[in-house]
């Protein structure tokens, strides 16, 4: 980019990173503050805003973990997000595969089913996916939970395993026909392999929306010893009424997990949540 | 034989998929519109009442509210939201120096859960010890910086708003990666004419971007449709239902029972978020691509 003039050249780019530094500072200094404040007495929290903190007061840290049931609902989480993405990948696989590779009577019909799921507000149907679930008898499980995000989470999985897909060249499974291969094994040695780079942003995409997932999981637990971690932090504001410090560290300990995620694969996130919303 | 195999392995291979789907989006999808029509306040459904749930649904001021915010909302979106994602895609899309790590900063808000968010903002938002105030006093803005911002009946939905308009990396990312798909040639050409580099977003970049925008559009709207647990944690509605969202309230009527009221309330979310869909996809559509 050449500008003429060196002077309008200072002033373009002064505008530009103050543009970009805004958006910095407004989207993301409300959880920088609160992660400076974990480490403040609830005093100085109480007394000073802004200040930073004198020393780094870990018992914040060890108070949340031990008031709130938090390592209870973080393993609750962990095991409702990851059955489901597994139970996900595998059956949007299975039913993508065969709406790219098999002409039959209602394949178009089921495709635009399911894409039909994406837009809408499913949210719009709490109170019969409540009864449903009662009378499933999967109602305050996590077997129930993860029931439910793996259903919820197909639409969007299934379209954009299939548009993966339709990229992998056919020969390969034809030349595995005439070697003899039957339909499940050349659904499981050469589409499953061939699949990796689909099935991981599918992958992705169902991780963050399960570990985030707040109003299913607030409607169908009812016990404590069930609750995932969204629907624990909704009961941190109860339990630290007047201690801000250790909510305040709670809430570092439960946003951590996706932050860590996010850095280890970020290319892959991003990708991944765009390619996701655009597939809508 | 082979044909039978065929068979077996295709009606296997799609029926968990279509099991679930069945059970979890057409039967509530179906139930819902239907049980909105019936009389349902306990256990058990009663009997049919037409379309009273609607009548009701018509005379009640709360939903007026709800669906005011939720336009107020939109309008938002539409308007200031996606154009300001517009506005950093393009600057990051210049590849100013750093522009990597602005990335990696924009997007992490979209990987932390509403429900944190949530609880971060009623403390940035607390009258005497939150961010917002603290931040107002060294200002100087001594008249406003005892607010109690989330139940105060002129700034609670502003303050609402402003906890996810300036979040505008996921957007920003899916402009960016169809700016990068548009042919280097375009702008060479350009350049040649002696277009600026301000001409030729404006006259290169944001016509090729229409598709897209429009696609954004859609997405953002139906999130805002959906958007219930940050406003469930920080206001539920409150104060006098200045907060409150037709997800909100299709909640908090299932919670005091009224089932039918809720699913009536659900239908009309359905077919708003329908018409949403049709309205910006028939607008937005890609006429004949530009040379």
């Amino acid at each position: 980019m050449h500008y003429q003039n060196r002077g309008i050249t200072i002033v373009f780019s002064f505008i530009k990173y103050s543009i970009l530094l805004f958006f910095v500072v407004v989207g993301l200094f409300p959880a920088l503050w609160v992660l400076i404040s974990s480490f403040k007495t609830n005093q100085t929290i109480l007394a000073s805003a802004l200040s930073l903190p004198a020393t780094l007061h870990w018992e914040n840290y060890v108070l949340a973990i031990q008031v709130t049931g938090l390592p209870r609902a973080f393993l609750n989480s962990i095991i409702v997000s990851t059955l489901s993405v597994a139970l996900n990948a595998i059956i949007a696989l299975l039913a993508a595969y065969v709406l790219a590779r098999f002409r039959f009577r209602l394949n178009v019909a089921l495709t635009i089913m399911f894409s039909l799921g994406i837009l809408i507000p499913i949210n719009s149907a709490v109170v019969p996916i409540k009864f449903i679930m009662l009378k499933l008898m999967l109602n305050n499980s996590l077997i129930g939970l993860i029931i439910l995000y793996t259903a919820l989470g197909l639409p969007i999985s299934i379209l954009i395993l299939k548009s993966f897909l339709l990229n992998i060249p056919v020969q390969l499974e034809e030349a595995a026909r005439i070697d003899g291969a039957g339909y499940w094994k050349i659904f499981f040695a050469v589409i499953f392999p061939l699949s990796q780079g689909g099935l991981v942003t599918v992958m992705i995409l169902q991780f963050i929306f399960c570990w985030n997932e707040f109003l299913f999981a607030t409607l169908l637990i009812n016990t404590e010893a069930k609750r995932t971690l969204q629907i624990a932090i909704n009961f941190f504001i109860g339990k630290f009424s007047f201690d801000y410090g250790g909510l305040f560290a709670a809430m570092v300990i439960s946003i951590m997990p996706a932050i860590i995620v996010f850095i280890l694969f970020q290319k892959k996130v991003i990708s991944g949540l765009t390619a996701g919303a655009i597939k809508e | 034989m082979k044909k039978k195999d065929r068979v077996i392995f295709l009606v296997v291979a799609i029926i968990p998929a279509l099991a679930l789907f069945v059970t979890f989006y057409l039967i509530p999808i179906g139930s819902l519109i239907y049980t909105s029509f019936f009389k349902w306040e306990s256990i058990k459904i009663g009997e049919f009442i037409g379309f009273a749930n609607y009548i009701k649904m018509f005379n009640d001021p709360v939903f007026w509210q709800a669906l005011r915010n939720n336009i107020s909302w939109s309008i938002v979106a539409i308007f200031i939201h996606i154009p300001m994602a517009l506005l950093v895609a393009l600057i990051l899309n210049s590849k100013p120096k750093g522009w990597k790590i602005f990335r990696t900063i924009y997007f992490l808000p979209h990987v932390i859960s509403i429900t944190a968010f949530a609880v971060i903002y009623i403390s940035v938002f607390n009258p005497s010890f939150g961010l917002l105030n603290a931040v107002l006093k060294v200002l100087g803005m001594n008249k406003y910086s005892n607010t109690n911002w989330l139940f105060h009946s002129y700034w609670a939905w502003k303050v609402i708003i402003s906890t996810w308009i300036f979040h505008v990396g996921l957007f920003a990312m899916i402009f960016l990666a169809r700016m990068t798909s548009i042919p280097i040639e375009l702008y060479e050409a350009a350049k040649i004419d002696g277009a600026s580099p301000f001409k030729q977003d404006l006259y290169i970049t944001i016509p090729l971007l229409k598709n897209i925008i429009g696609v954004c559009i859609i997405l953002d709207v139906t999130a805002g449709l959906r958007y219930f647990e940050g406003l469930y944690i920080m206001t539920n509605g409150a104060p006098y239902w200045k907060t409150e969202t037709l997800a909100l309230l299709i909640y908090q009527q299932l919670q005091s029972i009224n089932n039918s009221y809720a699913n009536t309330v659900g239908v009309t979310l359905l077919v708003i978020g329908l018409l949403v869909v049709l309205l910006f996809s028939k607008l937005f559509r890609e006429k004949t691509v530009v040379e």
